[in-house]
């Protein structure tokens, strides 16, 4: 949680603004939109159209109507208006509704570009990023670009293009009285200039100050301990009020800029007003300007002040879109996991040769020269200390990695040139941590839809999981997020018989019985003893019970192989394994090998 | 809970700057009702030929204007700094009360949902407070000088031109309410699809392993397309809403124009009082549309105050007196004890520590070492009368006091990020360089500190990641050995060693902890072979005490873990 905020901490003072080729890679985004995009677009000017036909309206009504008195015109004039009223109306509903959508579409097809950017991610990029972080850019980071088009991009445009229509129709009504009006807008666009520039860095600094507040508050929760041990509340609390101050003189920075640009608007804008009838008020006078021109000018002087006053909130949005658009295509970007594609050979022994492995390049191997041949049918368990590379021999094995040297092949073929989902698909693995996914019993266990009813009720039998399922309430119960509604022996079970249901040619257990317990485990093993038969099986073991009734043992320590043989063999030979051996019956007494084997 | 009521105590400590923001504002507003009436006074002395008149109603809109800006600024600033103020307020309670709130408040409440409260909570609030409140006390004063200048100019017209607005006020309310309902369900199903991500990120080995790329991929299409049409209803909601307010204002000049634009063909209104008529109207529109806005917040505030409220209130121990070195004798007398709702952990333990001595203790895990260690920190609330401290009941003493009197290593202790120094120095803020590095030294830890680049400096990243678990550990150590006091609680506190540095740690501590009332856990039996008691734990009970040899003889149990380790250190020096 709180590695999310030191993130989006550095991700504050890295914001830019509008990027060019950022932004033609957003309107690819557009494209498949493009045609409504393009119409909403083209409905702007007809939309600023028709709100500014009605100033020009009560010009007319004015000056036609009102002051000659001929009031079946103003009938006509009030029609009008109210057409012009409604014609906006319209077209703002269907503009708004249009521009959404589009903003939606493009938000949900980066979601789903994202997401499936996910599974084709390579291993090695998830052991080096922090999970919250990929959560984020699918969720948060696009649902932030979402505002760039429509509150950012088209918003923005349909204020141009407003403010130059007014710009043009005052121009075209009375020109002096025009150029008289616009004497504000020097200073109102130095002023915007500079408030802008020191809004910008001020709002930064306030968004990264309160971000490290807020990671401050996180870890304090989460060393809650240590605080009270060492009798140290006082002294946080005016630590916290400390970076509270920095963050206060901020934020105070940011309010100021604020308000002062929303009162130089407002105040540009009245003496605009003041500015028209002094001067029209003038040319009325000599009878050179109409009175309808007159109130005309000062409501589209209005209109004009109106759009510039939430400037500043537009273009934070836009600055924000980008900071998130910039870090979905990173994501984007990504290098995917390489895969080979030729087709797995229907079956054959699997072989490590020489494989040596460190996950980064330059750290001290994990595995080194490891030698292994798993022929189909043949049950071999790896067995070791924690740190002795057993779960990485499991992982190359499965192709979430490629050796630095030496080969893994299956059947002849190299790992590397293999078609990998469908290498991965011949393979039922049972990891350490039983995950499940939220969602329906059947979705878990037969994620493809290979079975029937029937075939699945016989496997839960088999794997002694059917009274699970049935207290769950059957294939259809839904398991709530992460399975929390099981035991975690229970989990791990089912986890088994997802394994299984695949009809692996190949089954890793990777300490796929460590939180059964002893009874559960009994079943399991005489489930998973008929499930292997025609298979090859590869047995993670930390405890040497599990293993010992494989046809070889394979003793890793330290990345390399140290020993290998069947359990009387390794007994009798008195190396390491003897010696774990004799440790694990010391540590547990009811680990002794009464339970059946595999 | 209402609102504005939990707002209330906030907002008071800040009366005469709020006070001082309404009387401004009220200023602004007044003056803002000047600009239409100079207008109108304008283009009346346009029709009467009256130039003098027109250029001091043009001087008088430009001088209005100006001394309007500043009234708006220095009612902005009084009433958005008021409320900045009333956030760091708010935020300091929070923590103040975060800080006293019992221990097992942590247990309950998990750190994101915590933060969450100093976030989203906090700004919602912080919202209100601020343009929330401003935007009620401006659309107050925006319709009483509004309607009294409309009423002035003409009470018919204001009747005729004012229809639109109770409508539009209904439809604001009704409108809030369905966007609440529509927000609610989109934000629904923005959690589904948060879940979505999350589960496959977290279970990315899974994906990957059993090639469920597609199943997931397939899932999520499902997820997105829900979400996609909720947000699609919201907007077409948003799209319908925006239409309808933005022509209100117009509607009501429309009226004004036709009804108004006889009146002044008849003669009985002026064109100047029909322009200025319009504009007041027109300053009627932004307040009905902010309105609306204010009461969905109001009600979203409901709920974050709720929220916030439980994190409330309290005051922390007070500031740190030094610490209190005496050694405490300890008695316990048939202790249980459980974690909420959870089974026992701890079962009838009695014992009597006499004051100054070590006693070390064993077991398998889950035995309820740790948890006995625990209660004794006094973080958890003991069972009355069972743990006595120098004859005293902890569960009555004052828990900041006793802790005074307490050095203690938690099992995985946890370090700020911050410098090594800063860590090591937790405890005694003001420590000086020889502290530091003579703790260092006694943890053996000044060498490796040495060869850093940055020496004591070193940041330790959040939580320590940025150093190893050995060092962790040591700087744990240190920082309780600077702290120092007259019970020392250790748990397990040389794991992350190896075991020719843990035996120099252990003999050092040992030095500086005679004197001192000790427990000490550990998962090496052989450390404990100085020490003048073993505890030997089983399934939440004592089930053997004496010394390590006495315990060889007569505990089985003892005798095992004994052997594993040998055996261990065997199995550690093949490699």
């Amino acid at each position: 949680m709180s590695g999310r905020f030191h993130e989006e901490n550095s991700d504050e003072i890295s914001g830019r603004h509008l990027d060019f080729q950022l932004f033609k890679r957003f309107l690819l985004a557009v494209h498949p939109y493009r045609r409504t995009a393009w119409l909403s677009l083209g409905m702007l000017p007809i939309l600023a159209l028709a709100k500014l036909v009605q100033p020009w309206l009560v010009k007319e009504a004015i000056d036609r109507a009102i002051l000659p008195g001929r009031l079946e015109l103003l009938g006509l004039f009030a029609l009008l208006f109210f057409v012009a009223l409604a014609v906006e109306g319209l077209l703002m509903y269907w503009q708004g509704y249009q521009v959404q959508l589009v903003g939606q579409r493009i938000m949900a097809d980066m979601r789903a570009a994202a997401f499936a950017k996910l599974p084709r991610l390579p291993a090695s990029y998830y052991e080096k990023n922090p999970s919250g972080r990929l959560v984020t850019r699918v969720t948060n980071d696009v649902e932030n670009v979402g505002e760039l088009f429509g509150s950012g991009i088209i918003s923005a445009l349909g204020d141009i293009v407003t403010l130059t229509l007014i710009i043009g129709v005052m121009l075209w009504m009375n020109l002096q009285l025009a150029l008289v009006t616009f004497v504000v807008l020097p200073p109102l666009f130095i002023a915007g200039t500079l408030f802008r520039r020191n809004l910008r860095a001020a709002s930064r600094q306030v968004r990264s100050r309160l971000a490290g507040l807020n990671a401050f508050v996180a870890e304090r929760i989460a060393g809650i301990a240590e605080v009270r041990l060492f009798g140290q509340e006082r002294r946080t609390l005016s630590e916290f009020e400390k970076l509270q101050d920095d963050y206060c003189q901020g934020a105070i920075k940011v309010i100021n800029a604020d308000a002062a640009l929303y009162a130089v608007v407002e105040t540009l804008g009245s003496i605009a007003l003041a500015a028209i009838l002094w001067y029209g008020g003038g040319e009325a006078l000599r009878g050179t300007t109409s009175f309808g021109t007159l109130v005309a000018f000062i409501d589209y002087a209005q209109k004009f002040f109106t759009p510039l006053r939430d400037l500043s909130a537009k273009y934070s949005v836009i600055q924000t879109s980008n900071a998130s658009l910039e870090r979905i295509f990173e994501l984007l970007d990504q290098p995917e996991e390489e895969s080979g594609t030729q087709s797995v050979p229907m079956s054959g022994t699997l072989e490590l040769e020489g494989v040596s492995f460190s996950y980064n390049d330059d750290s001290t191997p994990v595995l080194q020269g490891i030698d292994l041949r798993l022929a189909p049918g043949e049950t071999i368990a790896l067995v070791g200390d924690s740190g002795s590379g057993k779960t990485t021999v499991t992982r190359l094995i499965m192709g979430f990695h490629l050796p630095q040297s030496g080969t893994i092949r299956f059947g002849g073929i190299a790992l590397g040139d293999v078609e990998l989902s469908s290498w991965r698909q011949r393979i039922g693995w049972v990891g350490q941590e039983p995950f499940l996914f939220s969602g329906s019993v059947r979705e878990n266990l037969d994620p493809a839809s290979r079975h029937n009813d029937a075939e699945l009720a016989a496997l839960l039998q088999r794997c002694g999981a059917a009274a699970i399922v049935e207290r769950l309430g059957g294939l259809d119960a839904i398991l709530s997020e992460r399975g929390r509604n099981l035991s975690s022996g229970e989990r791990q079970l089912l986890c088994l018989v997802r394994a299984l249901a695949g009809d692996p040619q190949l089954l890793i257990l990777d300490e796929a019985t460590s939180r059964l317990d002893p009874e559960s485990e009994g079943v399991v093993r005489r489930g998973l003893q008929e499930a292997s038969s025609g298979r090859a099986v590869l047995l993670v073991a930390h405890r040497l019970a599990t293993a010992r009734h494989a046809d070889r043992i394979v003793v890793l320590r330290r990345g390399r192989i140290r020993e290998s043989g069947s359990h009387s063999e390794l007994l009798a030979a008195g190396g390491l394994y003897a010696r774990l051996w004799r440790l694990q019956q010391v540590e547990g007494e009811e680990e002794t090998p009464t339970t059946p084997s595999l | 809970m209402n609102a504005l009521h939990f707002l209330t105590p906030y907002l008071r400590r800040y009366f005469l700057p709020v006070l001082a923001g309404a009387l401004w504002l009220t200023l602004t507003n007044i003056l803002g009702a000047m600009l239409p009436w100079l207008l109108k006074v304008g283009i009346d002395a346009i029709a009467s030929q009256d130039a003098q008149s027109l250029t001091h109603a043009a001087l008088g809109l430009g001088g209005v204007a100006i001394v309007r800006g500043g009234t708006r600024l220095l009612s902005r600033f009084r009433f958005l700094h008021s409320a900045r103020a009333v956030e760091l307020d708010l935020r300091a309670d929070l923590m103040r009360g975060l800080l006293a709130k019992p221990f097992d408040f942590f247990d309950r409440h998990r750190t994101g949902d915590l933060l969450s409260r100093f976030t989203n909570d906090l700004s919602n609030v912080r919202m209100l407070a601020g343009f929330g409140v401003l935007t009620m006390v401006n659309s107050l004063l925006v319709y009483i000088v509004t309607l009294v200048m409309l009423l002035r100019l003409s009470p018919t017209l204001t009747a005729i031109a004012l229809i639109p607005y109770p409508f539009i006020f209904l439809f604001v309310k009704k409108m809030s309410k369905k966007m609440m309902t529509l927000t609610t369900a989109s934000q629904e199903s923005l959690g589904r699809v948060s879940q979505a991500v999350e589960e496959t990120v977290s279970g990315e080995t899974v994906v990957r392993a059993f090639a469920l790329g597609g199943v997931r991929i397939r899932h999520f299409a499902r997820c997105n397309a829900d979400y996609l049409q909720r947000n699609l209803d919201l907007a077409r909601l948003r799209a319908f809403i925006m239409p309808v307010m933005t022509i209100v204002g117009p509607i009501g000049a429309l009226l004004t124009l036709y009804f108004g634009g006889k009146m002044v063909s008849s003669g009985e209104f002026t064109l100047g009082e029909l322009v200025a008529f319009t504009a007041y109207l027109a300053q009627l529109v932004m307040p009905t549309l902010t309105l609306g806005w204010v009461m969905t917040l109001m009600q979203r505030c409901a709920a974050s105050m709720e929220r916030l409220s439980t994190v409330l209130g309290g005051e922390p121990a007070t500031a740190p007196a030094p610490p209190v070195l005496a050694p405490p004798a300890i008695a316990v007398h048939n202790l249980n004890f459980g974690y909420e709702s959870g089974p026992e952990v701890l079962k009838g333990i009695d014992l009597t520590i006499p004051a100054g001595t070590v006693v070390g203790i064993v077991g398998p895990t889950g035995s309820g070492k740790s948890t006995l260690l625990r209660l004794l920190t006094g973080l958890y609330p003991p069972p009355a009368g069972t743990i006595l401290i120098d004859g005293v009941d902890l569960s009555t003493l004052d828990g900041g006091e006793y802790r005074r009197r307490l050095a203690v290593v938690p099992q995985e202790g946890r370090l700020f990020s911050g410098s090594i120094e800063e860590n090591l120095l937790y405890g005694v803020p003001g420590g000086d360089a020889a502290l530091r590095q003579r703790v260092s030294e006694e943890v053996a830890l000044s060498d490796e500190i040495a060869r850093f680049p940055q020496g004591y400096q070193t940041k330790v990243g959040e939580g320590g990641v940025a150093i190893s678990g050995g060092q962790r550990q040591r700087v744990c150590l240190g920082r309780a050995l600077a702290r120092d006091g007259g019970l020392w609680l250790l748990d397990d506190p040389l794991s992350h060693l190896d075991a020719a540095t843990a035996r120099t740690v252990w003999s050092a501590l040992r030095a500086h902890l005679a004197g001192r009332t000790v427990l000490v856990t550990s998962s090496r039996v052989s450390f404990l072979a100085d020490v003048d008691t073993i505890l030997l734990f089983e399934n939440g009970k004592i089930v053997a005490r004496g010394t390590h040899a006495e315990l060889l003889d007569s505990s089985p149990l003892y005798a095992r873990l004994a052997e594993q380790e040998k055996l261990r250190d065997e199995v550690e020096e093949i490699a």
